[in-house]
């Protein structure tokens, strides 16, 4: 008999950001968890960008918080400085983002699991995934010869799996810490029938403060009035900030030039390798080459800690050369004398296809395994976190024998994230757009609380008192918005005709209520504030009011594009069709479909390759079937 | 039972009911040459098996063993057919009675199965094969019901793909521009969006809604094509508007009388005049009246005057052009309106026709379009025609070559989708968020989708094929 180490509900396999949310959403819903990983120094660890946020990333840590998620809070504890982005573009893709000191985000994030019940984070390389001879799940086995037993295991290993290294003509095995990368486990995984596939990514280099000259850069200060992620309102997630500024640059006609000049030196280049890499985070050579009629690219030059000597220079992502990356660094203003600490480079890495996964990122094949982060093929620190969650979320319900947890399109960005991933499938690092949702105007930041923060309580993450006040909220913009309607002002009213002058607002000819004035872009709710009856709030309700006033016309369209997009989702498809049968389908469609099996014609829309075309047919065929099986005629 | 719907074979009559010189009916389906080897007998006795895959034979058909008539069969093998399946289609002189003998009979075997067609069946069964795409098979139900030859000659260019060409070139457009924005709000780093941002955005839209207006203009032209121009006989009783459609008309349809106010109500009819469809309505004398009914009838000549695609101003010679008349053209679209001299048989005018020229002069509609004639002149109507063809030719609302033949569904995605964009300007040139003109615009890109069929439409696709008329 063999022996096994120990017994867990869950066992986390990778403590990047995936593995932290996963772990803790497992515990703190009463599994008894095992996290796994290769280093306990490098946990939530940021290998690229000191940073968390942004349009639609942003949006997504606030899902998080709203479901009970632990990254809003380790960002906003651990903030250099603060910005919204994309102001005066419409609040649905306002993004905050955040610099934060990377040092200090790793310090909170393993104390909070190390103090959470239930969980154990133990140092410990998984090399391979244990089944039995039925393909059912067993658990996993590490470096050391350790077994573990897991009703359900969750990889998150994002990069690490048989990563490479690659500056120049050199490609090395490597991880972004420079240790050996993780082995074993990838081939355990295509044992078990997985399909791997490489992707790959890069980082820019790090420099040493004192070599820069940033007089000769533009300063970038955080806002004046930071803003926060988590919608709990503590002493750490409200914290005034040090507001360490960031700096921004230029590459030049110069700097283009050694680059192209070198660029045969790339294995990229030299046609050696060819890694998917993402398209939305290009290296400064793959700029160079695509926008060639561009004479400057955008850098940014962004602290990494309080107490850190290091500048992570953002756009400026490299492959090249360790001594071509200097030289054309340098010719960068303000980075003449630039000391580099670490260089850039490419990274290769494992991943599965996404598309063996179910909504709730469990395989389809292996009930009770899960997969979650980069793994899964996406980039970036929020959308590996959003599924950690998930996943640590649907291994507790998978246990308990409950219903998955699955958040659609029209309800969560996470839920876009999950059902491009699952059912589009995805062919290079998948980063989470705004484009990307429909129904973006519906799933702004600002209110992710008022989305999901009932969700989260149901499910055991959110405290009785955080959905209190959610609902409070929500009653309070209620409230607000009926005393808005309720109060008019008569064209006469001198302190109207102050405003509309200050505002070179159009003057109301009749009597005119507060919420009209409201919908005014020139006006805002701290503008009415001088009328007599209006109500004082919390300003996050305000904020709510102002945007739910102002953007009403808008609200009420994608509502509508909403209930047309249910419609579609409504539709069933049975389980039993061999689409293989139904000829008005294009051959890649019946392929996919067979392979896929959607549950619903509005996720069969979105497989690439399956056109609306096929769509009618589908429709058709439904109408048909149901037809024949009502009695119609046969 | 397979899933595979178009499993069965289903046979309906093709041709339109009523005594026809010809009538045919069609099989599709994996049947459908067994069932027509049951009914159809080749006149040199060969057998189904050896006719060509894509043959015309000669013979006759049978109900069992009553002969019924003589017919040709055209036996096309899929999937190079019209649905993309076995057809067979049986063309005979035939009424109603035969074909309906033979519907009964193909549709009475309990070893072969036949069913009757459902209404747009066979389009249905194209469609899914994968033989056209949804503006494609709306155009063949145009292209069935067509009143003329030119509605006829715009529905078979839609189904080779002209109003799927002219969207897609305005999509394409719009994608452009939808995508510069969407960089912009996704990518505030890099800086690639457009350098010019909400100005060259506004600039790129409005040619947008420029091809847009167009589209819909030339759609209108091809509407009066299927639906006929429609012409209003309009001005002061007496003038000599019955009289003249009954002229047109080559019969005394309307009650013609030397008493002013003899029309009462309006009254339609339909003719194809030089191959113009036309819907000519006559309609009462416009005055001051203290009777009910004849009030009514003014009221409602006026609406039609402003509706109408083009307005027949009747104008009594004898009387010339009189304050009522000005007051009443004022009220009109001067390029929608033709002003008719009547009774001229009455007056003498010179051949420059100075006396009317003065009359319009004087009450100053000098630059409108005018004709001279006598409703009781035959010779007249050649006049009329020269005229309404003209107006239709060189109109200055249309302008040939650019026809496109919308139906009402699609005429009203298209408004939709300039509805959208209008909205979308707006927002942009008011300064408003981007976001809120992407929304817009998105909505634009779906309705142009719905004209295609790219975008996806539940309720849609059913609706479309349920409105094609039977079996075809
Ligand atoms: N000589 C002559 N008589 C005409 C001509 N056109 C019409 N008339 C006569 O004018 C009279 C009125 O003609 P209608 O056609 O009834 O006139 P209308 O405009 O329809 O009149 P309402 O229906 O009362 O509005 C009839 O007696 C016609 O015979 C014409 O060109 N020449
Ligand atoms: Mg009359």
């Amino acid at each position: 008999m063999t022996f096994y180490a120990g017994e867990y509900d869950c066992i986390v396999v990778g403590a990047g950001h995936a593995g932290c949310e996963g772990a803790l959403a497992a515990a703190r819903l009463g599994l008894n968890t095992l996290m796994l990983t290769i280093s306990r120094d490098q946990i939530a660890l940021m290998p690229c960008n000191p940073s968390i946020g942004g349009p639609a990333k942003g949006t997504i840590v606030r899902e998080i918080d709203a479901l009970g998620g632990e990254m809003a809070i380790n960002a906003d504890a651990t903030a250099l400085q603060a910005k919204v982005l994309n102001t005066g573009k419409g609040p649905a893709v306002y993004g905050l983002r955040v610099q934060s000191d990377r040092y200090a985000y790793q310090r909170r994030m393993i104390r909070v699991l190390d103090s959470q019940p239930g969980l154990l984070v133990r140092q410990n390389m998984v090399v391979a995934l244990l089944l039995d001879e039925n393909r059912r799940l067993v658990g996993v086995e590490t470096e050391t010869g350790l077994r573990y037993k897991g009703k359900t295991v969750i990889i998150c290993t994002g990069t690490y799996l048989n990563s490479r290294i690659i500056r120049g003509l050199s490609n090395v095995p490597g991880s972004p810490v420079g240790q050996t990368a993780a082995w074993g486990l990838s081939e355990s995984l295509a044992d078990h029938g997985f399909a791997i596939r490489r992707f790959k990514t890069g980082t820019p280099p790090r420099i040493h403060k004192r070599s820069i000259d940033f007089s000769k850069m533009s300063l970038q200060p955080g806002d004046a009035e930071p803003q926060h992620f988590s919608f709990a309102a503590t002493g750490e997630t409200r914290r005034p900030l040090p507001d360490l500024p960031c700096y921004l640059t230029y590459s030049n006609q110069h700097t283009h030039e050694v680059i192209k000049e070198n660029l045969e030196k790339s294995l990229f280049y030299t046609g050696e390798l060819e890694g998917n890499g993402p398209r939305y985070c290009p290296s400064i050579e793959n700029k160079v080459v695509r926008f060639h009629d561009k004479d400057r690219h955008q850098l940014f030059v962004e602290p990494e800690g309080l107490d850190s000597q290091e500048y992570y220079f953002q756009g400026f992502s490299s492959a090249l050369p360790e001594d071509v990356q200097e030289r054309f660094l340098q010719t960068v203003a303000g980075m003449e004398k630039a000391e580099v600490l670490r260089s850039g480079y490419a990274i290769e890495y494992d991943a599965i296809d996404s598309q063996v996964l179910t909504h709730s990122l469990e395989s389809k094949e292996v009930p009770g395994l899960f997969f979650a982060g980069q793994i899964n093929g996406t980039s970036g620190y929020e959308e590996a976190a959003a599924q950690g969650l998930i996943a640590g979320i649907n291994a507790t319900l998978k246990i308990q024998g409950r219903e998955p947890f699955v958040l659609t399109r029209a309800q969560a960005y996470i839920g876009v994230l999950i059902d491009d991933l699952v059912m589009k499938g995805i062919t290079e690092p998948y980063r989470m757009l705004t484009s990307a949702a429909e129904y973006r105007l519906l799933l702004r930041q600002d209110n992710a609380d008022l989305r999901l923060t009932a969700l989260g309580y149901e499910l055991g993450l959110i405290s009785e008192e955080r959905y209190r006040a959610c609902e409070e909220k929500r009653a309070s913009i209620e409230e607000g918005k009926k005393i808005l309607g309720s109060l008019t002002l008569s064209p006469k009213d001198p302190l109207l005709i102050a405003l509309m002058e200050e505002k070179g607002s159009a003057m109301p000819l009749h009597g005119i209520t507060l919420l009209e004035l409201l919908r005014r872009p020139e006006i805002s709710y701290k503008d009415l504030k001088r009328f007599t009856g209006m109500p004082a709030y919390l300003p996050e309700v305000e904020e709510q009011i102002e945007i739910q006033v102002r953007y009403q016309g808008y609200i009420e369209k994608q509502e509508a594009q909403v209930r047309q997009f249910n419609q579609l989702e409504k539709k069933r498809l049975p389980q039993d069709v061999d689409y293989e049968e139904l000829k008005g389908l294009s051959l890649e469609a019946r392929e996919k479909l067979n392979r896929l099996k959607p549950y619903s014609l509005g996720q069969a829309s979105r497989i690439t390759g399956v056109t609306p075309a096929d769509i009618n047919v589908l429709l058709l065929f439904l109408e048909h079937r149901k037809g024949l099986k009502g009695g119609g005629p046969e | 039972m397979r899933d595979d719907f178009t499993n069965d074979t289903i046979a309906a009559i093709i041709t339109a009911p009523g005594i026809g010189a010809m009538g045919a009916l069609r099989l599709s389906g994996p049947a459908a040459f067994v069932a027509a080897a049951r009914v159809f007998r080749s006149k040199r006795g060969r057998l189904m098996e050896e006719l060509g895959d894509y043959s015309l034979t000669y013979g006759g058909i049978y109900a069992g063993d009553c002969f019924l008539d003589q017919a040709l069969l055209l036996k096309m093998k899929g999937p190079h057919s019209f649905t993309g399946e076995d057809v067979a289609e049986l063309q005979c002189h035939g009424g109603p009675v035969v074909l309906g003998r033979l519907i009964e009979t193909l549709t009475s075997w309990p070893d072969l199965p036949i069913r009757p067609a459902q209404p747009g069946e066979f389009s249905q069964r194209a469609f899914l094969n994968g033989k056209m795409d949804l503006s494609q098979a709306e155009a063949v139900m145009e292209l069935v019901s067509a009143s003329n030859q030119k509605a006829a000659g715009l529905a078979a260019e839609q189904i080779e793909g002209a109003l799927s060409r002219r969207i897609s070139q305005i999509k394409s457009r719009l994608l452009n521009l939808l995508a510069s924005i969407e960089v912009d709000v996704d990518f505030p780093d890099e800086g690639l969006g457009d350098r010019e941002g909400a100005k060259g955005w506004s600039r790129q839209l409005r040619q947008i809604l420029n091809d847009t207006a167009e589209l819909l203009a030339a759609a209108n032209l091809g509407k009066i094509y299927r639906e006929g121009l429609r012409i209003v006989f309009y001005g002061r009783p007496n003038a000599g508007k019955s009289s003249l459609l009954n002229g047109i008309l080559q019969e005394p349809r309307a009650i013609v009388t030397p008493e002013p106010g003899t029309t009462r109500d309006t009254l339609e009819e339909r003719i194809l005049l030089k191959g113009i469809p036309l819907v000519l309505t006559d309609t009462a004398g416009i005055r001051e009246t203290g009777s009910q009914a004849e009030k009514a009838g003014v009221d409602r000549a006026r609406q039609m005057a402003l509706k109408a695609d083009l307005v027949l101003y009747i104008v009594d010679m004898q009387e010339g052009i009189t304050a009522e008349d000005s007051d009443l053209l004022a009220e009109l679209d001067k390029a929608r309106t033709l002003i008719v001299f009547n009774k001229m048989d009455l007056i003498e005018e010179d051949e420059n026709g100075t006396m009317t020229a003065e009359a319009m002069k004087e009450a100053g509609f000098e630059d409108w379009q005018c004709c001279r004639l006598s409703a009781l002149d035959p010779r007249s109507l050649e006049i009329l025609a020269k005229h309404i063809k003209s107006f239709f030719v060189t109109g200055r609302h249309y302008r040939q070559s650019q026809e496109i033949l919308l139906n009402r569904r699609q005429e009203e995605a298209l408004l939709k989708a300039k509805t959208a964009l209008e909205a979308a300007l707006a927002v942009l040139e008011k300064g408003w968020p981007e976001d809120m003109a992407a929304i817009d615009l998105k909505q634009a890109w779906s309705a142009l989708g719905e004209l295609t069929g790219e975008t996806v439409q539940p309720a849609l696709v059913e609706e479309i094929f349920s409105r094609f008329c039977l079996g075809k």
